[in-house]
């Protein structure tokens, strides 16, 4: 808890005002309809609604603590059908989240959500979209009837629509003339080849985005906003009954659906080094992957502690080989991402000088591959104490706890470690990392190096290509 | 700990002050054993210089040492420090290189600011970067960093009483007087409208960038005067009566997206900025038109009273949320120290709050509408 802010100036002594300094208390009483014992606060529990929703609920009584998140993870299979549009979802979550109902218009939910200090957001990825909404407690009602309107009867006006497509549109032009936007487009298409899920998750072709119609709309919301296969969490200043209810309501009157299995797809990361030659680029821009399991399967933590210990500013082994040494990079980063939630990548990736592009795109596997097996962990437990406090502090947000036990969830893992994950992190020694390296990180003849720049110079080892399309000539 | 001298007080090459910072944060970190490194960052500004570590207890007299020493002159290897200005150069390309906002926004700033310090790049240009003098680094290192003019800032859970011994145990030169932070220059303001069509690779969508910089009105009680700016600036930017998103994104399909800020110069100068992306068949012309139109009527009608006290509810809401302010005032206060402005309070803040009425509110308004410098630019894809 930060007590005070002292201020000193080598010249002069501010003193904090005194009744900044105990601005955390509150003298608030507990509300009657709020019966929870101690060590019920920041428990997490699986619990039932009246109308038979299963939900994984923190109840948050806490002095100042108003704010409650309910976010929900719809499961859906559009990325993985050839036969779907692939900016359907795209479109038709923005459409949702800014075109109103049938009896709000878009003007006045903005100022809606805005005078109640909440907000709310959709975000479609390939397994699932996720919803989320943010209220003080105040607010509960109002705000979910709104975003049970929004999810039962969005209007889908084509005039929004046809704004929010060339938006989109006009967005995803802009980033794809990006140096950095262009690599990771190769990286992808090369990892994950022509299929459905890389048109998905990049949208190579924009022309997709005009072919969207209302219909098209239509029809994705009526397959993915049921009442099936859902996962649920509640957090934050509300009780049980309350959280039930509420997420009846929010729920109220969406069909029930079909549940359809988690699609099999296998990304391969094939070893190579594909280099794309942008003529106009001002930037060099390299991303080396590598294959991880995924998260479901736990330790992840494990890996990010590796990674960050790996590319921290300062002493990490990657920031000290290209920016003190070679003085080539202002930085580069290590961590992972998803392709889906069956797929995670271990990512290396930064801008470098055009001139040395070539030669620190051979050196990082090195580097790499000498700390995978032979890290120097003295710095670690200072680097692990700085994520467990920042971790534990995260946490203590409503909206943070909400989406950390949602993940949880959805690899079948338990959220009750959620409020206390940092504990989780600071039990790992550098024998943990050093086990986790050895035998599940990609060995760097596994590695699959990208980069795109102005210069050709150098990669002549390297598969250089003039545009994405001509991958298939690596 | 916050040196309140910038890029603004800088005499040589644009951005030599950010390099300044660089190889200051260097001498202290690549020279020595250095603890915090692992959690420490340092930024440059237009006003100020800062360097940030964070510590646990035991370690704070050492850390805040380094961060004294940020003082010291360099002792690095020459080769070593102009080969940093290769870093910087990385760091362009990493951060704003492609990013056609940067420089579509330097070269506003230019023309916002003819010939004065306010124009300046915090990171110059690659031609400026290539060229760096080590010898006006360090006459720009001894002249912007004096201990005299620091402020230190310490957060976290320790005592005021644990504090000051840590202080008391360190070894640096006491500065004799405190030294004033450097007066922040005054624009020009002259009546004066600067507009071009402008094309710029990787922008996509087309894009309308209108500022307008005005002499604000007299202001004492800096709480105050920034409420005052705050209320009118959520109020304007909302699609509430009296705001502009309604006539201009919702009511009509004008701008498809927009960005609103009201902002202070100094003490002295309120900065309007609106940048918005034109709906389908609408061209840029036609989007300032309708802006400029909207915004004249709204400055002649005034914002309803009830407006205004909706936008207060909205700012009272977010001061009662503990969470977020926690860091909210620890933000509030570098803000202001980072800006050369005095302090205030969260108390303050509130109280100002409740101090604004729609008639102040409507006076500051009518303010905006006064002549000033303008600059449109009408930006297309290259």
């Amino acid at each position: 808890m930060i007590r005070c802010f002292l201020i000193f100036a080598t010249s002069m002594l501010l003193s904090c005002q005194e009744d900044d300094l105990n601005a955390d208390a509150s003298d608030e009483t507990r509300p009657a309809e709020f019966k929870m014992l101690p060590e019920e606060n920041r428990s997490v529990i699986l619990a039932t609604t009246p109308l038979g929703h299963t939900f994984h609920f923190m109840p948050i009584y806490e002095p100042g603590v108003t704010d409650i998140t309910i976010t929900i993870a719809w499961p859906s299979n559009w990325a993985y059908e050839a036969s779907r549009n692939p900016a359907v979802p795209y479109i038709g979550t923005e459409t949702l989240l800014s075109g109103g109902t049938e009896d709000i218009s878009p003007k006045e939910l903005n100022e809606f959500l805005s005078d109640r200090n909440s907000g709310g957001s959709l975000t479609p990825t390939a397994d699932y979209v996720y919803g989320e909404i943010n209220f003080p407690k105040d607010y509960r009602e109002d705000v979910i009837k709104l975003a049970s309107d929004t999810l039962r009867s969005p209007k889908f006006d084509p005039t929004w629509v046809h704004r929010i497509k060339g938006s989109i549109r006009q967005n995803m032009q802009s980033a794809d003339l990006k140096t950095e936007t262009k690599m990771w487009n190769l990286a992808r298409k090369a990892n994950l080849g022509d299929n459905p899920l890389y048109h998905f998750l990049t949208l190579p072709d924009l022309r997709v985005i005009d072919e969207v119609s209302v219909d098209m709309l239509r029809q994705w919301h009526k397959q993915t906003f049921t009442q099936s296969g859902l996962t649920i969490v509640v957090t934050g200043a509300i009780s049980r009954q309350d959280a039930g209810k509420s997420v009846d309501t929010l729920l109220f009157d969406l069909p029930k659906g079909r549940v359809s299995p988690p699609h099999d797809v296998n990304v391969t990361i094939k070893p190579q080094t594909v280099f794309l030659h942008v003529p106009e680029a001002e930037k060099t821009t390299i991303g080396i992957l590598g294959r991880l399991p995924p998260t479901s399967q736990g330790n992840d933590l494990t890996d990010r502690l590796a990674l960050s210990h790996f590319s921290q500013s300062g002493s990490g082994p990657l920031f000290s080989a290209l920016r003190t040494e070679q003085r080539a990079s202002y930085g580069f980063q290590a961590g992972f991402f998803n392709y889906n939630r069956q797929n995670r990548a271990l990512v290396i990736t930064g801008a470098v000088a055009a001139e040395q592009a070539a030669e620190v795109a051979a050196d990082i596997p090195e580097i790499y591959e000498e700390y995978r097996l032979d890290p120097n962990f003295e710095t670690l437990a200072d680097l692990r104490n700085g994520m467990v406090n920042q971790t534990q502090k995260n946490v203590t947000y409503v909206n943070i706890a909400a989406q950390t036990i949602l993940e949880l969830a959805l690899d079948k893992r338990d959220p009750k470690i959620a409020p206390k994950l940092h504990n989780e992190l600071a039990k790992l020694h550098s024998q943990d990392l050093k086990s986790r390296m050895k035998t599940v990180f990609p060995p760097k003849s596994e590695l699959a190096v990208f980069a795109a720049g102005p210069s050709k110079k150098g990669w002549s080892d390297a598969c250089v290509i003039s545009k994405i399309e001509a991958l298939d000539d690596c | 700990m916050i040196f309140q001298n910038g890029e603004l007080d800088n005499p040589y090459a644009e951005g030599l002050a950010h390099y300044v910072e660089h190889l200051a944060w260097l001498n202290v970190t690549q020279s020595k054993d250095f603890e915090a490194l692992r959690h420490s960052n340092a930024w440059t500004n237009l006003t100020s210089t800062a360097y940030v570590t964070h510590s646990s207890e035991t370690w704070l007299t050492k850390e805040l040492q380094r961060l004294v020493e940020v003082t010291a002159p360099f002792t690095l290897a020459k080769s070593f420090m102009l080969q940093e200005r290769d870093i910087i150069l990385r760091e362009y390309e990493a951060n704003v290189a492609e990013n056609p906002y940067f420089e579509i926004e330097q070269n506003i700033t230019k023309a916002l600011y003819p010939s004065s310090p306010w124009a300046r790049s915090v990171l110059g240009s690659p031609t400026e970067i290539e060229d760096f003098s080590l010898i006006n680094a360090k006459k720009l290192h001894r002249k912007s960093h004096e201990l005299g003019n620091a402020v230190l800032i310490v957060t976290g859970n320790i005592s005021k009483t644990t504090l000051q011994k840590a202080l008391r145990n360190l070894n640096f030169p006491k500065p004799a007087a405190p030294i004033a932070p450097t007066p922040l220059p005054t624009p020009e303001v002259a009546n004066k409208r600067v507009a071009a069509d402008i094309h710029v690779a990787r922008l996509g969508s087309p894009t309308l960038f209108y500022r307008k910089l005005i002499k604000r009105p007299p202001c004492s009680d800096a709480a105050f005067c920034d409420q005052t700016v705050r209320v009118l600036r959520a109020a304007l930017d909302s699609s509430l009566p009296g705001g502009i998103a309604g006539p201009l994104r919702f009511d009509n399909f004008f701008a498809r997206s927009f960005w609103f800020d009201l902002r202070a110069i100094g003490s002295k100068h309120l900065l309007i900025e609106f940048t918005a992306e034109p709906d389908l068949n609408i061209s840029l012309s036609k989007l300032e038109t309708e802006f400029t139109k909207v915004f004249n009527e709204i400055v002649q009608q005034g914002i309803p009273e009830k407006t205004i006290k909706q936008i207060k509810k909205r700012f009272q809401g977010h001061l009662n949320d503990v969470l977020k302010r926690k860091n909210y005032r620890k933000n509030l206060l570098i803000d202001r120290v980072s800006n050369r402005q005095p302090y205030y309070g969260l108390t303050a803040e509130r109280r100002a709050l409740r101090s604004v009425t729609a008639q102040k509110i409507n006076d500051l308004l009518t303010a905006l509408g006064q002549s000033g410098r303008t600059v449109i630019y009408r930006a297309n894809e290259l």
